[in-house]
């Protein structure tokens, strides 16, 4: 599994050059080189996944912080570097599709920097979504 | 081993092939992973790959 996997992206990073394309691989919360969950925001996950009748807003919260925390990287990424607008196709793979959908959700309501992302992102790939439950996340 | 090259946009870490060329009217390709395996596994790949 572990060399299909790295297969797979072999093959986007050597073709990314001749086909004209910048590849930005993000790191999720709690990954090497990105910022680890605080003790709170794992309790609000541990919260959100409990039985209690506010446990659907509490997952909704956190969900709506993970697509804050994704636009200010994309904010970023695009403040830092020469990317035109209409050229960012952002895509999710497996559970990342849960980050690409919260996106959706609820970016337009950023404008982080001055920056309407809106301008930059051609489209949204969701590439063998997986979710046990979608539908809990987004009503 | 050789790292991947990351950088850190807001609390998140992104490794980024940066533009392929001088022209600007490029694609950018924004990955998101899955559970678990992450963009660090491309670590042993950076240095043959130059990516």
């Amino acid at each position: 599994m572990l060399k299909l996997f790295l297969g797979n992206f072999l093959r986007l990073c050597q073709y990314a050059k001749s086909n004209n394309t910048r590849l930005v691989l993000i790191n999720r919360r709690d990954y090497p080189g990105s910022e680890p969950y605080s003790a709170a925001e794992l309790d609000s996950l541990s919260a959100a996944l409990s039985d209690n009748p506010s446990s659907d807003s509490t997952l909704e919260d956190f969900v709506r912080e993970r697509s804050l925390e994704l636009a200010q990287c994309l904010s970023s990424l695009v403040a830092e570097s020469s990317i035109a607008k209409n050229s960012i196709l952002l895509t999710g793979w497996s559970i990342g599709c849960l980050w690409a959908m919260a996106f959706l959700v609820h970016a337009p309501m950023y404008h982080l920097g001055g920056i309407d992302l809106s301008d930059y992102i051609r489209g949204v790939t969701l590439y063998g979504l997986c979710s046990p439950n979608p539908h809990r996340i987004f009503p | 081993m050789s790292q991947l090259k990351m950088k850190r946009f807001g609390l998140l870490g992104v490794h980024d092939t940066g533009a392929p060329g001088e022209n600007k009217d490029y694609l950018t390709l924004v990955i998101i992973h899955g559970f678990s395996w992450h963009s660090g596994v491309l670590a042993l790949l950076s240095s043959k790959y130059r990516c």
